[in-house]
């Protein structure tokens, strides 16, 4: 409990930051409650009512198909928090196990980082789509696909932070205590990573919107029949001169979310490193 | 002062440590040999980068491999020759024969457990005991090492806790299996004075109860007249005098050790300026040949240039390295002038 006040005084005096908690509370709110607050189904096609622009029914107007703008936004937000998670899990996980391995085994650190290094000059974008080229689409595999992408970042990050760690005299003093390389790594490297890695997690959570919607919009993400953000703005684009409420709602909403999800990631960096604190951490 | 009459816990032979580097392989530590005996306390002196710690860290099982590792020599600790076992099993007597305590107190514990978590960790690594009975002892050892309310401070985190206080914890953690030897890398040099009387009191109390040798590393005279039994000095790498540490103090033969002990601060003498030896260390891959020393001593020869002087027997166990030692009749007649 107390934790959970610790991490809510964060935004006691950043409004800004607090809105962007609030914002991301409502999505995920939303997208868990999706069934029950979505007036239509949003798959449903109504021929007639194609192309309606916003009005008391249809909030958000609807599509192409005549299938509700709305309805389709709230899903859109499940299949985003979904990937989100994945990317993060993902990322997380095979980057912090490069990561901390690098760290400590330098002639296995310097291969994988040399291996890192590579893949960190290649664009974020193309390499996904080297590996959706590989393992085919589908929910699992941009998934993978974008997450391979923060696995560099996130690895290239552990190992910088653990390396800084292991440096650290009580490091030493347990392992004078006859400590195994494991129980060193599992039991004083990563509780000490957690906070760091936290923020780092909040912005992969951000880019990857940016990254999985790219995707969908070139068409090599979701099945087009699945209704994500990026899938929206992608099928809707022939119609966008005319309705372009079909570009605004789904568009806005990944603005929105990515906004809010760096605000709420600032601040806790400003928590945790407080030499990056500016003016603009007053907002 | 205890008899030195035990059994050699610890007995060095030989030890050379090599550094690698892109000028070569330099060794810190050449051929230095040590013994310490059962429940005896060595101080080893010498200045910043003579080699002292990284003879510690070679006696742990420790050095920054493969960067530094041992190239030769011997290491007798329990009938066994340290350098010839496995790295699973230098780990099982780390902690649990042999432990150390470091001079950083501030940060030598993890800041996110508390101290009694970290206690019980150092238990469990050796003993296979419940949680429960590993948090008995770790209290038990608190309060041992003289934490007051020992059992509700286990539950503090190292940040809620003093400096001397948390060098006593270190303390707890390297005692807390009973080892036979404890190294003791500058344990007071990060304290107040007043603490630091403190902390030496109890390590000399507790090497009564535990029975333990310990090897004390420092550069502060003081600490070595105050706890030693005896005293090994070493300069640029090598063991240059040991003796035992009355013997030492009163009758420093090796140039070098009588240049220490002047420069000494003493609230006895005249003068206002402290008397400093001219020069520094020559680091690892600049050193001399022959004695290392004859850079900055005022008796050097040209024989000192040619060869190594050997560690010659000088008096009742004590050992110089010196072509040149000085004489008991030399220090009477150079107290109060200059060397």
């Amino acid at each position: 409990m107390t934790a959970v006040f610790d991490f809510l005084s964060l935004f006691r005096h950043r409004w800004l930051a607090a809105i962007g908690l609030v914002i991301i509370l409502i999505i995920v709110v939303a997208a868990i409650l999706a069934p029950w607050i979505t007036p239509f189904d949003p798959l449903k096609i109504d021929a007639i009512a194609r192309l309606t622009p916003p009005n008391a029914e249809h909030w958000f107007g609807t599509d192409h198909a005549g299938r509700d703008l709305f309805s389709r936004v709230i899903y859109g937000a499940r299949m985003a928090l979904i990937t989100g998670i994945g990317v993060v899990t993902i990322a997380l996980s095979f980057g912090v196990l490069l990561g901390i391995l690098s760290a400590y085994y330098p002639p296995l650190g310097l291969v994988l980082m040399r291996v890192v290094d590579v893949l960190m000059g290649i664009p974020a974008l193309l390499l996904a789509l080297a590996f959706v080229v590989v393992l085919g689409k589908g929910l699992f595999n941009s998934m993978i696909a974008v997450g391979a992408i923060y696995v560099t970042t996130t690895a290239r990050i552990t190992y910088g932070l653990t390396r800084k760690i292991v440096a650290e005299t009580y490091i030493e003093a347990v392992t004078s205590l006859g400590a195994s390389d494991l129980r060193i790594m599992r039991r004083h490297v990563l509780p000490n990573l957690v906070s760091p890695l936290m923020v780092q997690a909040t912005f992969i959570f951000a880019f990857a919107q940016l990254s999985t919607a790219s995707l969908d919009f070139l068409g090599l993400g979701l099945p087009p029949d699945v209704p994500s953000w990026g899938n929206m703005v992608a099928e809707t684009r022939r119609y966008i001169t005319r309705a372009p409420w079909l570009l605004m709602f789904p568009g806005g909403a990944i603005i929105l979310t990515v906004f809010s999800l760096n605000l709420v990631g600032d601040a806790l960096r400003d928590r945790l490193d407080p030499r990056f604190k500016d003016d603009l951490a007053k907002w | 002062m205890v008899d030195s009459i035990g059994q050699p816990v610890l007995e060095l032979t030989d030890l050379t440590v090599g550094i690698g580097s892109e000028r070569g392989v330099f060794n810190a530590v050449e051929a230095l040999s040590l013994r310490i005996e059962e429940g005896e306390v060595l101080g080893l002196v010498g200045e910043s980068g003579c080699g002292k710690s990284i003879t510690a860290l070679a006696v742990m099982g420790l050095l920054a491999a493969p960067t530094v590792r041992i190239t030769g020599g011997h290491i007798r600790f329990g009938g066994r020759d340290l350098v010839e076992l496995t790295t699973a099993e230098r780990r099982r007597l780390r902690g649990d024969r042999i432990a150390m305590i470091f001079q950083e107190p501030m940060t030598s514990l993890n800041p996110v457990y508390t101290i009694g978590d970290q206690l019980v960790e150092a238990v469990r690594t050796h003993r296979s005991l419940s949680r429960s009975a590993a948090w008995r002892e770790a209290v038990a050892m608190l309060d041992r090492v003289g934490i007051p309310g020992a059992a509700s401070r286990a539950g503090n985190y190292p940040h809620e806790l003093s400096g001397g206080m948390r060098q006593r914890v270190m303390i707890a953690m390297a005692l807390i299996c009973g080892p036979d030897l404890l190294i003791a890398d500058e344990p007071t040099t990060a304290l107040d004075v007043s603490t630091q009387a403190q902390i030496l009191d109890l390590l000399m109390a507790l090497r009564q109860d535990f029975g333990m040798a310990i090897l004390m590393i420092t550069h502060d005279l003081g600490v070595v007249a105050e706890v030693a039994d005896r005293v090994a000095v070493m300069y640029a790498g090598r063991l240059v005098e040991t003796a035992p540490v009355r013997e030492l103090f009163k009758a420093p033969t090796h140039p070098y050790t009588h240049a220490l002990l002047g420069s000494m601060p003493r609230l006895d003498a005249q003068e206002t300026r402290l008397r400093v030896i001219e020069g520094s260390v020559a680091p690892p891959f600049a050193r001399l040949s022959g004695c290392t020393f004859r850079d900055r001593c005022q008796r050097a020869e040209t024989r000192c240039a040619g060869a190594v002087p050997p560690l010659d027997e000088v008096g009742m166990d004590h050992r110089a390295r010196c072509f040149f030692p000085i004489t008991g009749a030399e220090v009477g007649a150079q107290s109060s002038g200059n060397l």
